[in-house]
């Protein structure tokens, strides 16, 4: 990053080769589609890019990534709330199962998944996907992208302990809503 | 240690957040009681499900793609700094121009009496006034002053 703060652009693509799954995944769990999360991390780096001068080296560089990116999804949330181009109707789950939105885009889930255990990763989207906003963000930060509790709080914009908390909610309803599975 | 209090501190255990003399005291009440180690197991093993949430891959194209949005971005932004904002100046100059010849009329041009004119003097002329009247109005008007001032 320091290099690429210096004007380097090869540096520049390097981090993005480095980072972008990490970060299209996060949005992809956050959004719940391919599409919206490949803008969202395509923004994310052009954010980057615009605010490197911006950049304090002190600040670890993935904690201001990923501040970036939730920043980033939140107002994408906000703008297709505005526009509510998908209904809540093709979100929730059809009579059969998973949500149909799912199964229209193919994108959504790598076709080895749906071999092994589609249903076991339509079930857990879904109740990633219907936690609160911090409860998800917590989630996504601490369990996928493998921040630490001090860097997930550093997000968060709040407090260790608070993070750890609403991680702990997060963990008893998805519990709740994946306790069937976990008792056949 | 009770059921109620190991589900109180079921949170900090799994964060680690437990001090360890509470640490020992929840695993010995999970050790003791088979209903509250069931529960814990659970929560293990949710955790441990939301590994079967996987994300694709992204498009090869992502990085190219990026690359060309920042260059095209970046060149649109460039007449920004050159002739794309060469109105700017001049609009700048007419508005100053504008708001000096207005406090010239009402501040520092001569009314007919000879007086600064104001405002609030009684039988001013405005500048406006003086176009309106033109050599009509019997006194010496800007068009005079103009028209002699060309005339040498």
């Amino acid at each position: 990053m320091l290099a690429f703060k210096d004007g380097d652009d090869d540096r520049f693509v390097e981090l993005v080769e480095a980072l972008k799954q990490r970060v299209f995944a996060f949005a992809f769990r956050f959004l719940g589609n391919a599409a919206d999360a490949e803008d969202a991390a395509q923004e994310v780096f052009i954010k980057v890019y615009n605010a490197r001068d911006a950049y304090v080296p002190s600040a670890r560089f993935t904690t201001w990534l990923f501040t970036i990116t939730r920043n980033t999804c939140l107002n994408l949330l906000e703008k297709r709330k505005k526009t509510s181009s998908v209904s809540l109707d093709e979100m929730l789950p059809g009579p059969d199962g998973p949500p149909a939105r799912q199964l229209a885009d193919s994108k959504d889930v790598p076709p080895a998944e749906l071999a092994l255990d589609k249903e076991l990763a339509s079930a857990v989207k879904e109740a990633v996907d219907s936690l609160p906003e911090n409860q998800r963000t917590a989630v996504l930060l601490c369990r996928y992208s493998g921040l630490s509790y001090d860097a997930a709080a550093e997000v968060m914009g709040c407090s260790v302990k608070a993070v750890k908390s609403v991680l702990h909610r997060a963990k008893t309803g998805l519990k709740e809503k994946l306790a069937y599975l976990l008792k056949r | 240690m009770d059921c109620k209090k190991r589900e109180e501190l079921t949170g900090d255990y799994l964060t680690g957040g437990l001090e360890t003399g509470k640490k020992a005291e929840f695993e010995e009440h999970l050790n003791a009681c088979a209903a509250c180690k069931g529960e814990l197991e659970l929560f293990s093993r949710t955790w441990e499900l939301m590994d079967a949430y996987k994300t694709p891959e992204l498009s090869g194209d992502f990085t190219p793609s990026l690359m060309r949005r920042i260059r095209a971005e970046g060149s649109a932004e460039e007449p920004e700094n050159g002739l794309g904002q060469w109105w700017k100046v001049p609009a700048m100059t007419l508005a100053s121009c504008a708001i000096y010849l207005l406090c010239v009329e009402t501040a520092i041009l001569p009314s007919r009496d000879g007086a600064p004119n104001s405002p609030a003097t009684e039988g001013s002329v405005t500048l406006a006034d003086m176009l309106k009247e033109g050599r009509d109005s019997g006194g010496l008007d800007l068009l005079e002053l103009v028209a002699k001032g060309g005339g040498k």
